[in-house]
């Protein structure tokens, strides 16, 4: 996967279902996507360990799948343009392959939207959104201000994608050590 | 059949904090088409408040654990049904957005549970609790457990369990301070509802709440500043807690070599109690005052002096810390005093009964005691005698003082500290009544309290003020300083501009309140 987005000045009139080709060749990439393997600090096991229960109120419905690992069930589940369930899988993937361990589910596109079934399957190849990216490095150093920081930014994101995220990757990280 | 001009909704098991429910109700009020707006639990108190308020609760079964939202209009008829339903389609809007509160969004991450907060701030030292009383005991035993001091701000904690948690963290050598604690001060910031008054050589430990406020105030008013405030819980030193943190505390302050003066503050505490704390204070051979407000203790002795009241506490503190002569600052205050009898004669003596409404609780507790030895017996939600209890605290009987921070008032609502508005609506309840003479109150200021009290007040007094003309007089106390968020001095311009009669402490309003009354 390369840079997901670039801005083009000007484009020549073109008719409805007509087919655009870019060559992006000369284009500078300003974002690798490429997830580094990384630990995390476990000094954070405690703050990790808090956003499962972002799996509350209107992220409900996540909950029974997630604790049972009935990964397929999430899929295309939940609220958001992007269904929860799918960021859910997204951030336990990334966190997943972040420590070299293999990822529990095969991404399947077609039980969810166009967008999701993408981010679920780059996900799964090691592509991670840059503030995701900020936040594992964040977990892997000893800086408080730079994981309240990158978890803050993430937490933020849509109306529930970066608490479903962040729910997914405590999944990756906490639950073996929890047992 | 003509329709209501109340509305009430019962919105079942749902429970909003009380900033919350204090905020939707003001926005509503906002626009003038209703006349009263309550948002609140259904707990017994506030079923009467708000059948004092004037709502007719026929077939209202909320529970303690169900929200009320009342509305009430004066508009014409043929636009009630309109005004009314409005309303309430606006409160609940307003609930699931509160006006006035910020967005939890766009910062950085804050943790929410214990765990999280310790991963991120390992070398933190001390938990604020403000859960509901039925969890904080347990919420607090999980922190002395990680090695925190804890600070429990909840009420309602069952006193087994304060003794519980008390003696765990007296074992580690850690302090819990409260339960029901509203203000500390640690090395010279202040945590909870207190005043920006400057750090210094004194330490104080007190029950905590207006009676460590005030004196705070008034040694910052002398000049003298405040190194650790800690409040132990007004329980603490009783019979049934036997001391144990006021004494954990005390020992801790004598051994820090910054603390100069220790002060020990609050309702007098058990015989038993009293005598471990004089024992400890005596062998920390650092002068020291005990304000046990109301206590039989007499008597200085040594470098240890005892007073009665707030301001006497802090103004022989005062003096002891500048290297005075407390008994000699004593005795001024109260030649002070006596020339307060001056003042009632300019202002006008009146006939009949003082009013009290009180925010603060030791404040209320002194005000009593004052009012009483000039006055005789005072009625009260919390009296000095339990036989002066007042049968409803609704509805004053002869001389009454009522402390709406009791729990009666505070269950499912703002503490009068913060929501001024049940005091203002009582204020022109009393000046309706002919036999009143005196109205009797105090302004609390500093973090955490309202933004500005005088002006929250000041409607019931202009209502007073028609209502009564000028048989009645106004006397307040304001406790705080020009620093504190809302400005004393400030505060003092607005209720002196209605008329009031403002003192430089509760202990001087209190006598003056009453000596107006004197026969």
């Amino acid at each position: 996967m390369g840079p997901r987005t670039f801005l083009a000045g000007t484009l020549p009139p073109v008719h409805v279902g007509k087919r655009l080709l870019f060559d992006l060749r000369d284009v500078p990439a300003i974002y690798a996507p490429r997830l580094s393997p990384g630990r995390m600090n476990p000094r954070w096991i405690g703050l990790v360990s808090e956003w499962r229960d972002f799996l509350t109120d209107d992220l409900a419905v996540l909950k029974g799948p997630a604790e049972r690992g009935a990964w397929k069930e999430l899929t295309g589940l939940g609220p958001g343009s992007t269904p929860a369930g799918d960021d859910f899988l997204s951030g336990l993937a990334s966190g997943m392959l972040w420590q070299g361990k293999t990822v529990p589910f095969h991404p399947d596109p077609g039980l969810t939207s166009w967008l999701s079934g993408d981010m679920l399957r780059d996900a799964c190849e090691g592509g991670i959104w840059c503030r995701a990216k900020c936040l594992l490095e964040a977990l892997a150093s000893d800086e408080p201000k730079a994981v309240t920081k990158s978890a803050g930014s993430i937490a933020d994101w849509g109306h529930t994608s970066g608490r479903a995220w962040l729910a997914g990757l405590s999944e990756a990280l906490c639950r073996e050590r929890d047992g | 059949m003509p329709s209501s001009h109340q509305r009430i909704e019962i919105v079942r098991r749902t429970y909003y904090d009380s900033v919350t429910l204090m905020l939707v109700a003001k926005e509503l009020l906002k626009d003038g088409s209703l006349s009263v707006a309550s948002l609140s639990m259904g707990t017994e108190a506030n079923y009467k408040i708000m059948g004092s308020g004037g709502f007719d609760l026929t077939g209202v079964d909320a529970t303690p654990n169900d929200l009320i939202i009342a509305v009430k209009t004066g508009a014409p008829e043929a636009e009630r049904e309109d005004v009314l339903t409005a309303a309430l389609a606006k409160a609940k809007e307003y609930l699931a957005n509160p006006p006035g509160r910020k967005a939890d969004s766009g910062g950085d991450y804050r943790p929410k549970s214990l765990d999280g907060a310790l991963s991120v701030l390992p070398d933190a030292n001390l938990a604020l609790i403000s859960v509901a009383g039925r969890y904080a005991g347990d919420v607090a035993m999980d922190c002395i457990e990680k090695g925190l001091n804890v600070m429990l701000y909840s009420d309602n904690v069952p006193v087994e369990k304060e003794v519980e948690i008390k003696k765990a963290a007296a074992e580690k050598g850690l302090l819990v301070m409260g339960p029901d604690c509203g203000t500390i001060i640690i090395r010279g910031v202040a945590m909870g509802m207190a005043n920006a008054c400057p750090p210094g050589p004194v330490s104080i430990v007190a029950a905590a709440g207006t009676g460590l406020q005030e004196v705070h105030v008034q040694l910052a008013r002398r000049g003298v500043g405040v190194l650790h405030g800690i409040g132990t819980g007004g329980r603490d030193v009783r019979r049934e807690v036997g001391g144990i943190m006021c004494l954990q505390a005390v020992n801790a302050l004598l051994a820090d070599d910054e603390v100069e003066l220790l002060i020990v503050l609050g309702k007098p505490p058990a015989p038993e109690v009293e005598q471990k704390i004089l024992q400890a204070v005596k062998a920390g051979k650092k002068p020291a005052v005990l304000g046990f407000i109301g206590g039989e203790a007499k008597g200085d002795s040594g470098g240890v002096f005892i007073c009665r009241e707030l301001e006497e506490t802090a103004a022989v503190a005062a003096a002891l810390a500048k290297g005075g002569d407390g008994a000699r600052a004593r005795e001024n205050l109260f030649r002070e005093y006596e020339a307060l009898r001056q003042r009632a004669e300019t202002i006008g003596k009146r006939k009949g009964f003082l009013r009290g409404l009180y925010s603060g609780g030791t404040l209320c507790y002194e005000g009593q005691l004052i009012a009483r030895d000039i006055l005789g017996p005072i009625r009260s939600n919390t009296p000095l005698d339990k036989k002066m209890k007042l049968e409803d605290s609704l509805r004053s009987e002869q001389h009454s003082m009522v402390d709406y921070g009791e729990d009666e008032f505070t269950q499912g609502r703002l503490h009068p500290m913060i929501d001024v508005s049940l005091r203002a609506e009582r204020i022109y309840e009393e000046a309706k009544d002919q036999e009143v003479g005196v109205i009797l109150f105090d302004v609390v200021l500093g973090y955490g309290c309202n933004d500005n009290p005088a002006a929250g007040l000041a409607e019931g007094i202009r209502k007073a003020r028609s209502a009564a003309g000028d048989r009645i007089v106004f006397v307040a106390s304001i406790c705080g300083v020009d620093s504190d968020p809302q400005n004393a001095s400030e505060q003092c311009r607005i209720l002196e501009e209605l008329g009031v009669h403002v003192c430089d402490s509760n202990a001087r309003a209190a006598r003056l309140a009453a000596m107006i009354l004197e026969g």
